[in-house]
């Protein structure tokens, strides 16, 4: 009996030794970036003039598909108010006040 | 049959005057001098409390001068109220010159005016002691003066101003809609169509390119021109305006729907004014989770995470029985609930109905229980007759409304379901229930199952008490950004333009 317990106190050891080694070595790190940096600053595009930025327009939203039974929702949820809130107007043209 | 109804919710609220008398009482007796060392002296002897003192008013918050870049802003914010459904003589001061030069009262009144916008623009223009009883969705009071003192003197009056109307999208959208109605107002608006035979798909009809031209009006998927001949394009408009209205999108153009569309374009501008108006009572921000109602529109939504993800429709109190504006919380959800019968609905319609028919109470599960030195109560058993039907929806309120399960669900067949006592009853209760104890571990759906084959009257309490807002909409922005109205059915709109004036007074607004 004491043999045994023995045994498994030794195999418990043994796993807390090898969980200790395996967290000292981090194999749960994210891989090595040695190479993506190098190639990261090669590759990189001239940074878009904010004046050209301005002048794409967004990208339409997807259309929005729906079921009958969710525009049903949509349309009793206006009808019950919408409470969402406006985003902020943008400020009026500056004045002195 | 209904719930609860008002008359039975005034009793409730007698019932509920009646409990905190004798806290009144306790406190007057508190407030009394205590006589610790002499005798009891007889009750009578007692002096009268003192009435209460009322507080001093504030000092009024005097109003610094404007600078002139100031007056200019004040008036362009004041000249544009009507915007908002105001009206800017209301607030300008006469006689400006059009270079905005003013002298000293015109400034001491272009102040005033500033005030009086903002306390209008922000909690509306009835004061929250002027409401009638059911209108119970109040603002806070509000007095503007101190923030237009430390606007003016930080120089951000414009900002401060635009922050004052409600910033929900469903009054933008009144506000955009408000503008469009009065630019169709203001281009003849429209032309009344004679009642007549139906007009349907393949109707030959001198009256149907009136009826084209009527619909493209607010309608722009609609095209006004087009022969005698009622045509497919023209059955698809006309459905859509009966949606518009919350009528039977059924195509066909009967003297009801044309009593909708023969509205004159003052009536419509005015529901929308008067729609602002009520948007302006609600608080500031919204729970994210939360049950609202559309008494007008008869229409429940159950909102998660500020989104629409349920709804359905309901039946709301009937003219003469309305049901209240307000804003509380359910707490709880009863299964198998019996009905408490309030006296009036006993008295003016089942005693009667026992009259004639001996025997209608005992066959409809209604328990007569005696009451001392009073007319016995009625109580009808819980079970698939019970007029709360299998849910009840409990929320603290002084009328004794609540939601509820029906067994009549024809009423959700109709398109005005305006026939409840007071109570909303609701359509898919059951999903409600489901929503609104999802996560619970003794209530999941199948215990609730169990719960249901008997009729066994339970309470399940909600972990977290889920806001409810009844409210009351006749005018707002569909899902497809049209305006869409309703019939007004408890004249509450023309009540609340009375009371602001802008009916009395025949403003045009």
């Amino acid at each position: 009996m004491l043999k045994k317990m023995l045994w498994i106190a030794a195999a418990c050891a043994a796993i807390l030794v090898a969980l200790a080694v395996s967290r000292s070595l981090k194999f749960d790190r994210p891989a090595e970036k040695a190479v993506e940096p190098a190639l990261a600053v090669e590759a990189a595009p001239a940074a878009p003039t904010p004046a050209l930025k301005a002048e794409v327009p967004p990208p339409p939203p997807p259309p929005v598909e729906r079921t009958p039974e969710d525009q049903q929702v949509q349309d009793d949820a206006a009808a019950t108010g919408m409470t969402t809130i406006e985003p902020e107007e943008p400020p009026s043209p500056a004045a002195k006040q | 049959m209904g719930a609860y109804g008002l008359r039975g919710g005034r009793i409730g609220r007698c019932l509920a005057l009646a409990a905190l008398a004798p806290l009144a009482f306790g406190d007057l007796a508190l407030a009394q001098p205590q006589p610790a060392a002499k005798p009891s002296p007889p009750v009578l002897s007692i002096p009268p409390a003192p009435a209460p003192v009322p507080p001093p008013p504030p000092p009024p918050i005097e109003i610094p001068a404007l600078t002139p870049a100031q007056a200019q802003v004040a008036l362009n914010v004041l000249r544009a109220a009507d915007l908002h459904g105001l009206q800017p003589k209301s607030y300008v001061p006469e006689g400006v010159s059009a270079d905005g030069a003013l002298s000293p009262a015109q400034q001491a009144a272009l102040a005033d005016g500033l005030v009086r916008y903002a306390h209008d623009v922000r909690i509306g223009r009835m004061d929250p002691d002027q409401f009638p009883e059911l209108w119970q969705v109040r603002p806070a009071a509000y007095d503007p003066s101190a923030d237009l003192v430390k606007a003016l003197a930080e120089g951000r009056l414009q900002a401060w101003l635009d922050s004052l109307p409600p910033r929900y999208s469903g009054y933008a959208a009144l506000k955009r809609g408000l503008a469009r109605y009065r630019e169709i107002a203001a281009r003849g608006g429209w032309k009344t169509i004679i009642e007549g035979p139906k007009m349907e798909l393949g109707s030959r009809d001198p009256r149907v390119p009136a009826l084209r031209a009527r619909l493209a009006v607010e309608d722009p998927q609609a095209t006004a021109a087009g022969g005698p001949v009622f045509d497919k394009p023209l059955q698809a408009a006309v459905v859509r305006a009966q949606k518009r209205y919350g009528l039977k999108p059924d195509g066909v153009v009967g003297n009801g729907t044309l009593a909708y569309l023969n509205q004159p374009i003052g009536q419509r501008v005015l529901q929308i004014v008067a729609n602002m108006e009520r948007w302006r009572w609600m608080p500031p921000t919204m729970p994210v989770t939360r049950v609202q109602v559309n008494t007008g529109a008869a229409i429940v939504t159950l909102f998660r995470d500020d989104r629409p993800v349920m709804s359905m429709k309901a039946v709301s109190g009937k003219p003469g029985d309305e049901t209240p504006m307000l804003m509380s919380a359910i707490h709880s959800v009863v299964i198998n609930p019996p009905w408490n019968v309030p006296s009036g609905i006993a008295q003016r319609e089942l005693w009667p109905k026992e009259k004639a028919n001996p025997g209608y109470l005992a066959r409809n599960g209604y328990r007569i229980i005696p009451v001392e030195g009073g007319q016995p109560r009625l109580q009808q058993a819980s079970g698939d007759q019970s007029a709360l039907g299998r849910f009840k929806f409990d929320f603290d309120n002084p009328f004794a409304v609540y939601l509820h399960d029906t067994p009549s669900k024809g009423g959700f067949d109709l398109y005005a379901r305006q026939a409840s006592h007071g109570c909303v009853r609701l359509e898919k209760p059951r999903a409600l229930a489901e929503a609104l104890l999802e996560g619970d571990a003794t209530w999941t759906p199948d215990a609730i199952d169990r719960q249901l084959e008997g009729d066994k009257t339970v309470r399940a309490r909600l972990a977290t008490q889920v806001p409810v807002f009844i409210l009351y909409w006749t005018a707002f922005a569909g899902s497809d950004g049209q305006m869409h109205f309703r019939s007004d059915p408890y004249n509450w709109d023309r009540e609340l333009l009375q009371r602001v004036g802008v009916l009395a007074t025949g403003t045009k607004v």
